[in-house]
């Protein structure tokens, strides 16, 4: 009996492994991830003063350095968004956006572990909404995702593998 | 594999960096590039918004004045101004409901940091003009002009 038992979970143990390196798996997290990059950096291009004042309410930069900041960070999420979705330097656009994962953890647990009563700005529809631990969930699964991408891209449904062949 | 990629990460930061500048530098509601201190109401006019060392001396000790020492709790205890407060930029959501609690929006406040390389007592200043105190000022020279002129230090907590 044991034995058996031992035998299912070595085998469900197995087909998660599988799943979450199966390459398939890692095309759905590359798009995902595009889409809500594409999606996050819009919403901050077309209300820059917003999320500058966003910026402004984590209380983690000086000020003088905010608009720098606010100028470039939407810019950075929108092509590494559109390149990981259409599959073009998807090497440098996954390590960009895993990078910008990290670093959006780490300001969204400092305020939510700080209690600052802010906004998140990380898109324009949730501006209303306060940071809770439900924000530093949400960004360590999109984190995981974006390191499962990382990992396990295999190029499928890429430019970058369209162009290799053509060359 | 991890050169090419490093590589493409360094061309995207560059590439989106240009896009970004351009874009702000046409665009209407564009941003400047860095948070002028001329765009801040503090600074409106410089004179008016801040105080020297020479006036300080006389007005410290007065009892209408608060003094909002900006930097963090370890180098307030190490030592600050006579009287003043620590109310640190990067804890002011925390705290400000505590030290600001029985200070009127009408009151004279001054702020100061290290000394002129830093921002942050500009950036309370800003902070305070935000959350309704009409009369505040930095002291520009700061903690380090302060402790150069051989003015009184108290150490501590406050």
């Amino acid at each position: 009996m044991e034995g058996k038992w031992d035998a299912y979970k070595k085998g469900r143990g197995m087909m998660v492994k599988k799943f979450i390196a199966h390459p398939y798996t890692a095309l759905i997290g590359r798009i995902l991830l595009g889409a809500i990059f594409i999606y996050a950096g819009v919403s901050k291009i077309l209300e820059p003063d917003q999320f500058a004042q966003a910026v402004i309410n984590y209380r983690i930069m000086p000020l003088v350095s905010v608009n720098l900041f606010a100028i470039v960070l939407p810019w950075l999420e929108l092509v590494s968004g559109i390149f990981l979705l259409v599959g073009l330097f998807s090497g440098g656009s996954i390590v960009m956006v895993t990078v910008l994962m990290a670093l959006f953890l780490g300001a969204i647990g400092s305020t939510w572990l700080r209690g600052l009563d802010i906004t998140c700005g990380c898109f324009s529809a949730d501006g209303a909404h306060k940071i809770t631990l439900l924000y530093f969930i949400r960004d360590l699964l999109l984190f995981t995702l974006s390191l499962q991408v990382l990992f396990y891209d295999r190029g499928i449904l890429s430019l970058d593998r369209l162009l290799k062949r053509g060359g | 594999m991890l050169k090419r990629s490093i590589i493409e990460f360094i061309g995207i930061f560059l590439f989106a960096t240009i896009l970004a500048f351009v874009t702000n530098f046409f665009r209407s509601d564009g941003l400047p590039l860095l948070r002028p201190k001329l765009l801040s109401p503090l600074s409106e006019n410089k004179d008016s918004n801040t105080i020297s060392l020479q006036t300080l001396k006389g007005r410290y000790e007065q009892p209408g004045v608060v003094i909002l020492d900006a930097r963090s709790p370890e180098e307030f205890a190490e030592g600050h101004i006579p009287g003043a407060k620590n109310l640190p930029y990067y804890e002011f959501s925390e705290k400000a409901s505590v030290v600001l609690k029985d200070i009127p929006c009408d009151r004279e406040i001054i702020t100061y940091c290290e000394g002129l390389e830093c921002s942050n007592a500009e950036d309370l200043a800003f902070l305070l003009k935000e959350n309704g105190y009409a009369l505040v000022k930095v002291f520009e020279g700061g903690w380090e002009e302060w402790r150069e002129n051989g003015m009184p230090i108290k150490r501590g907590e406050g």
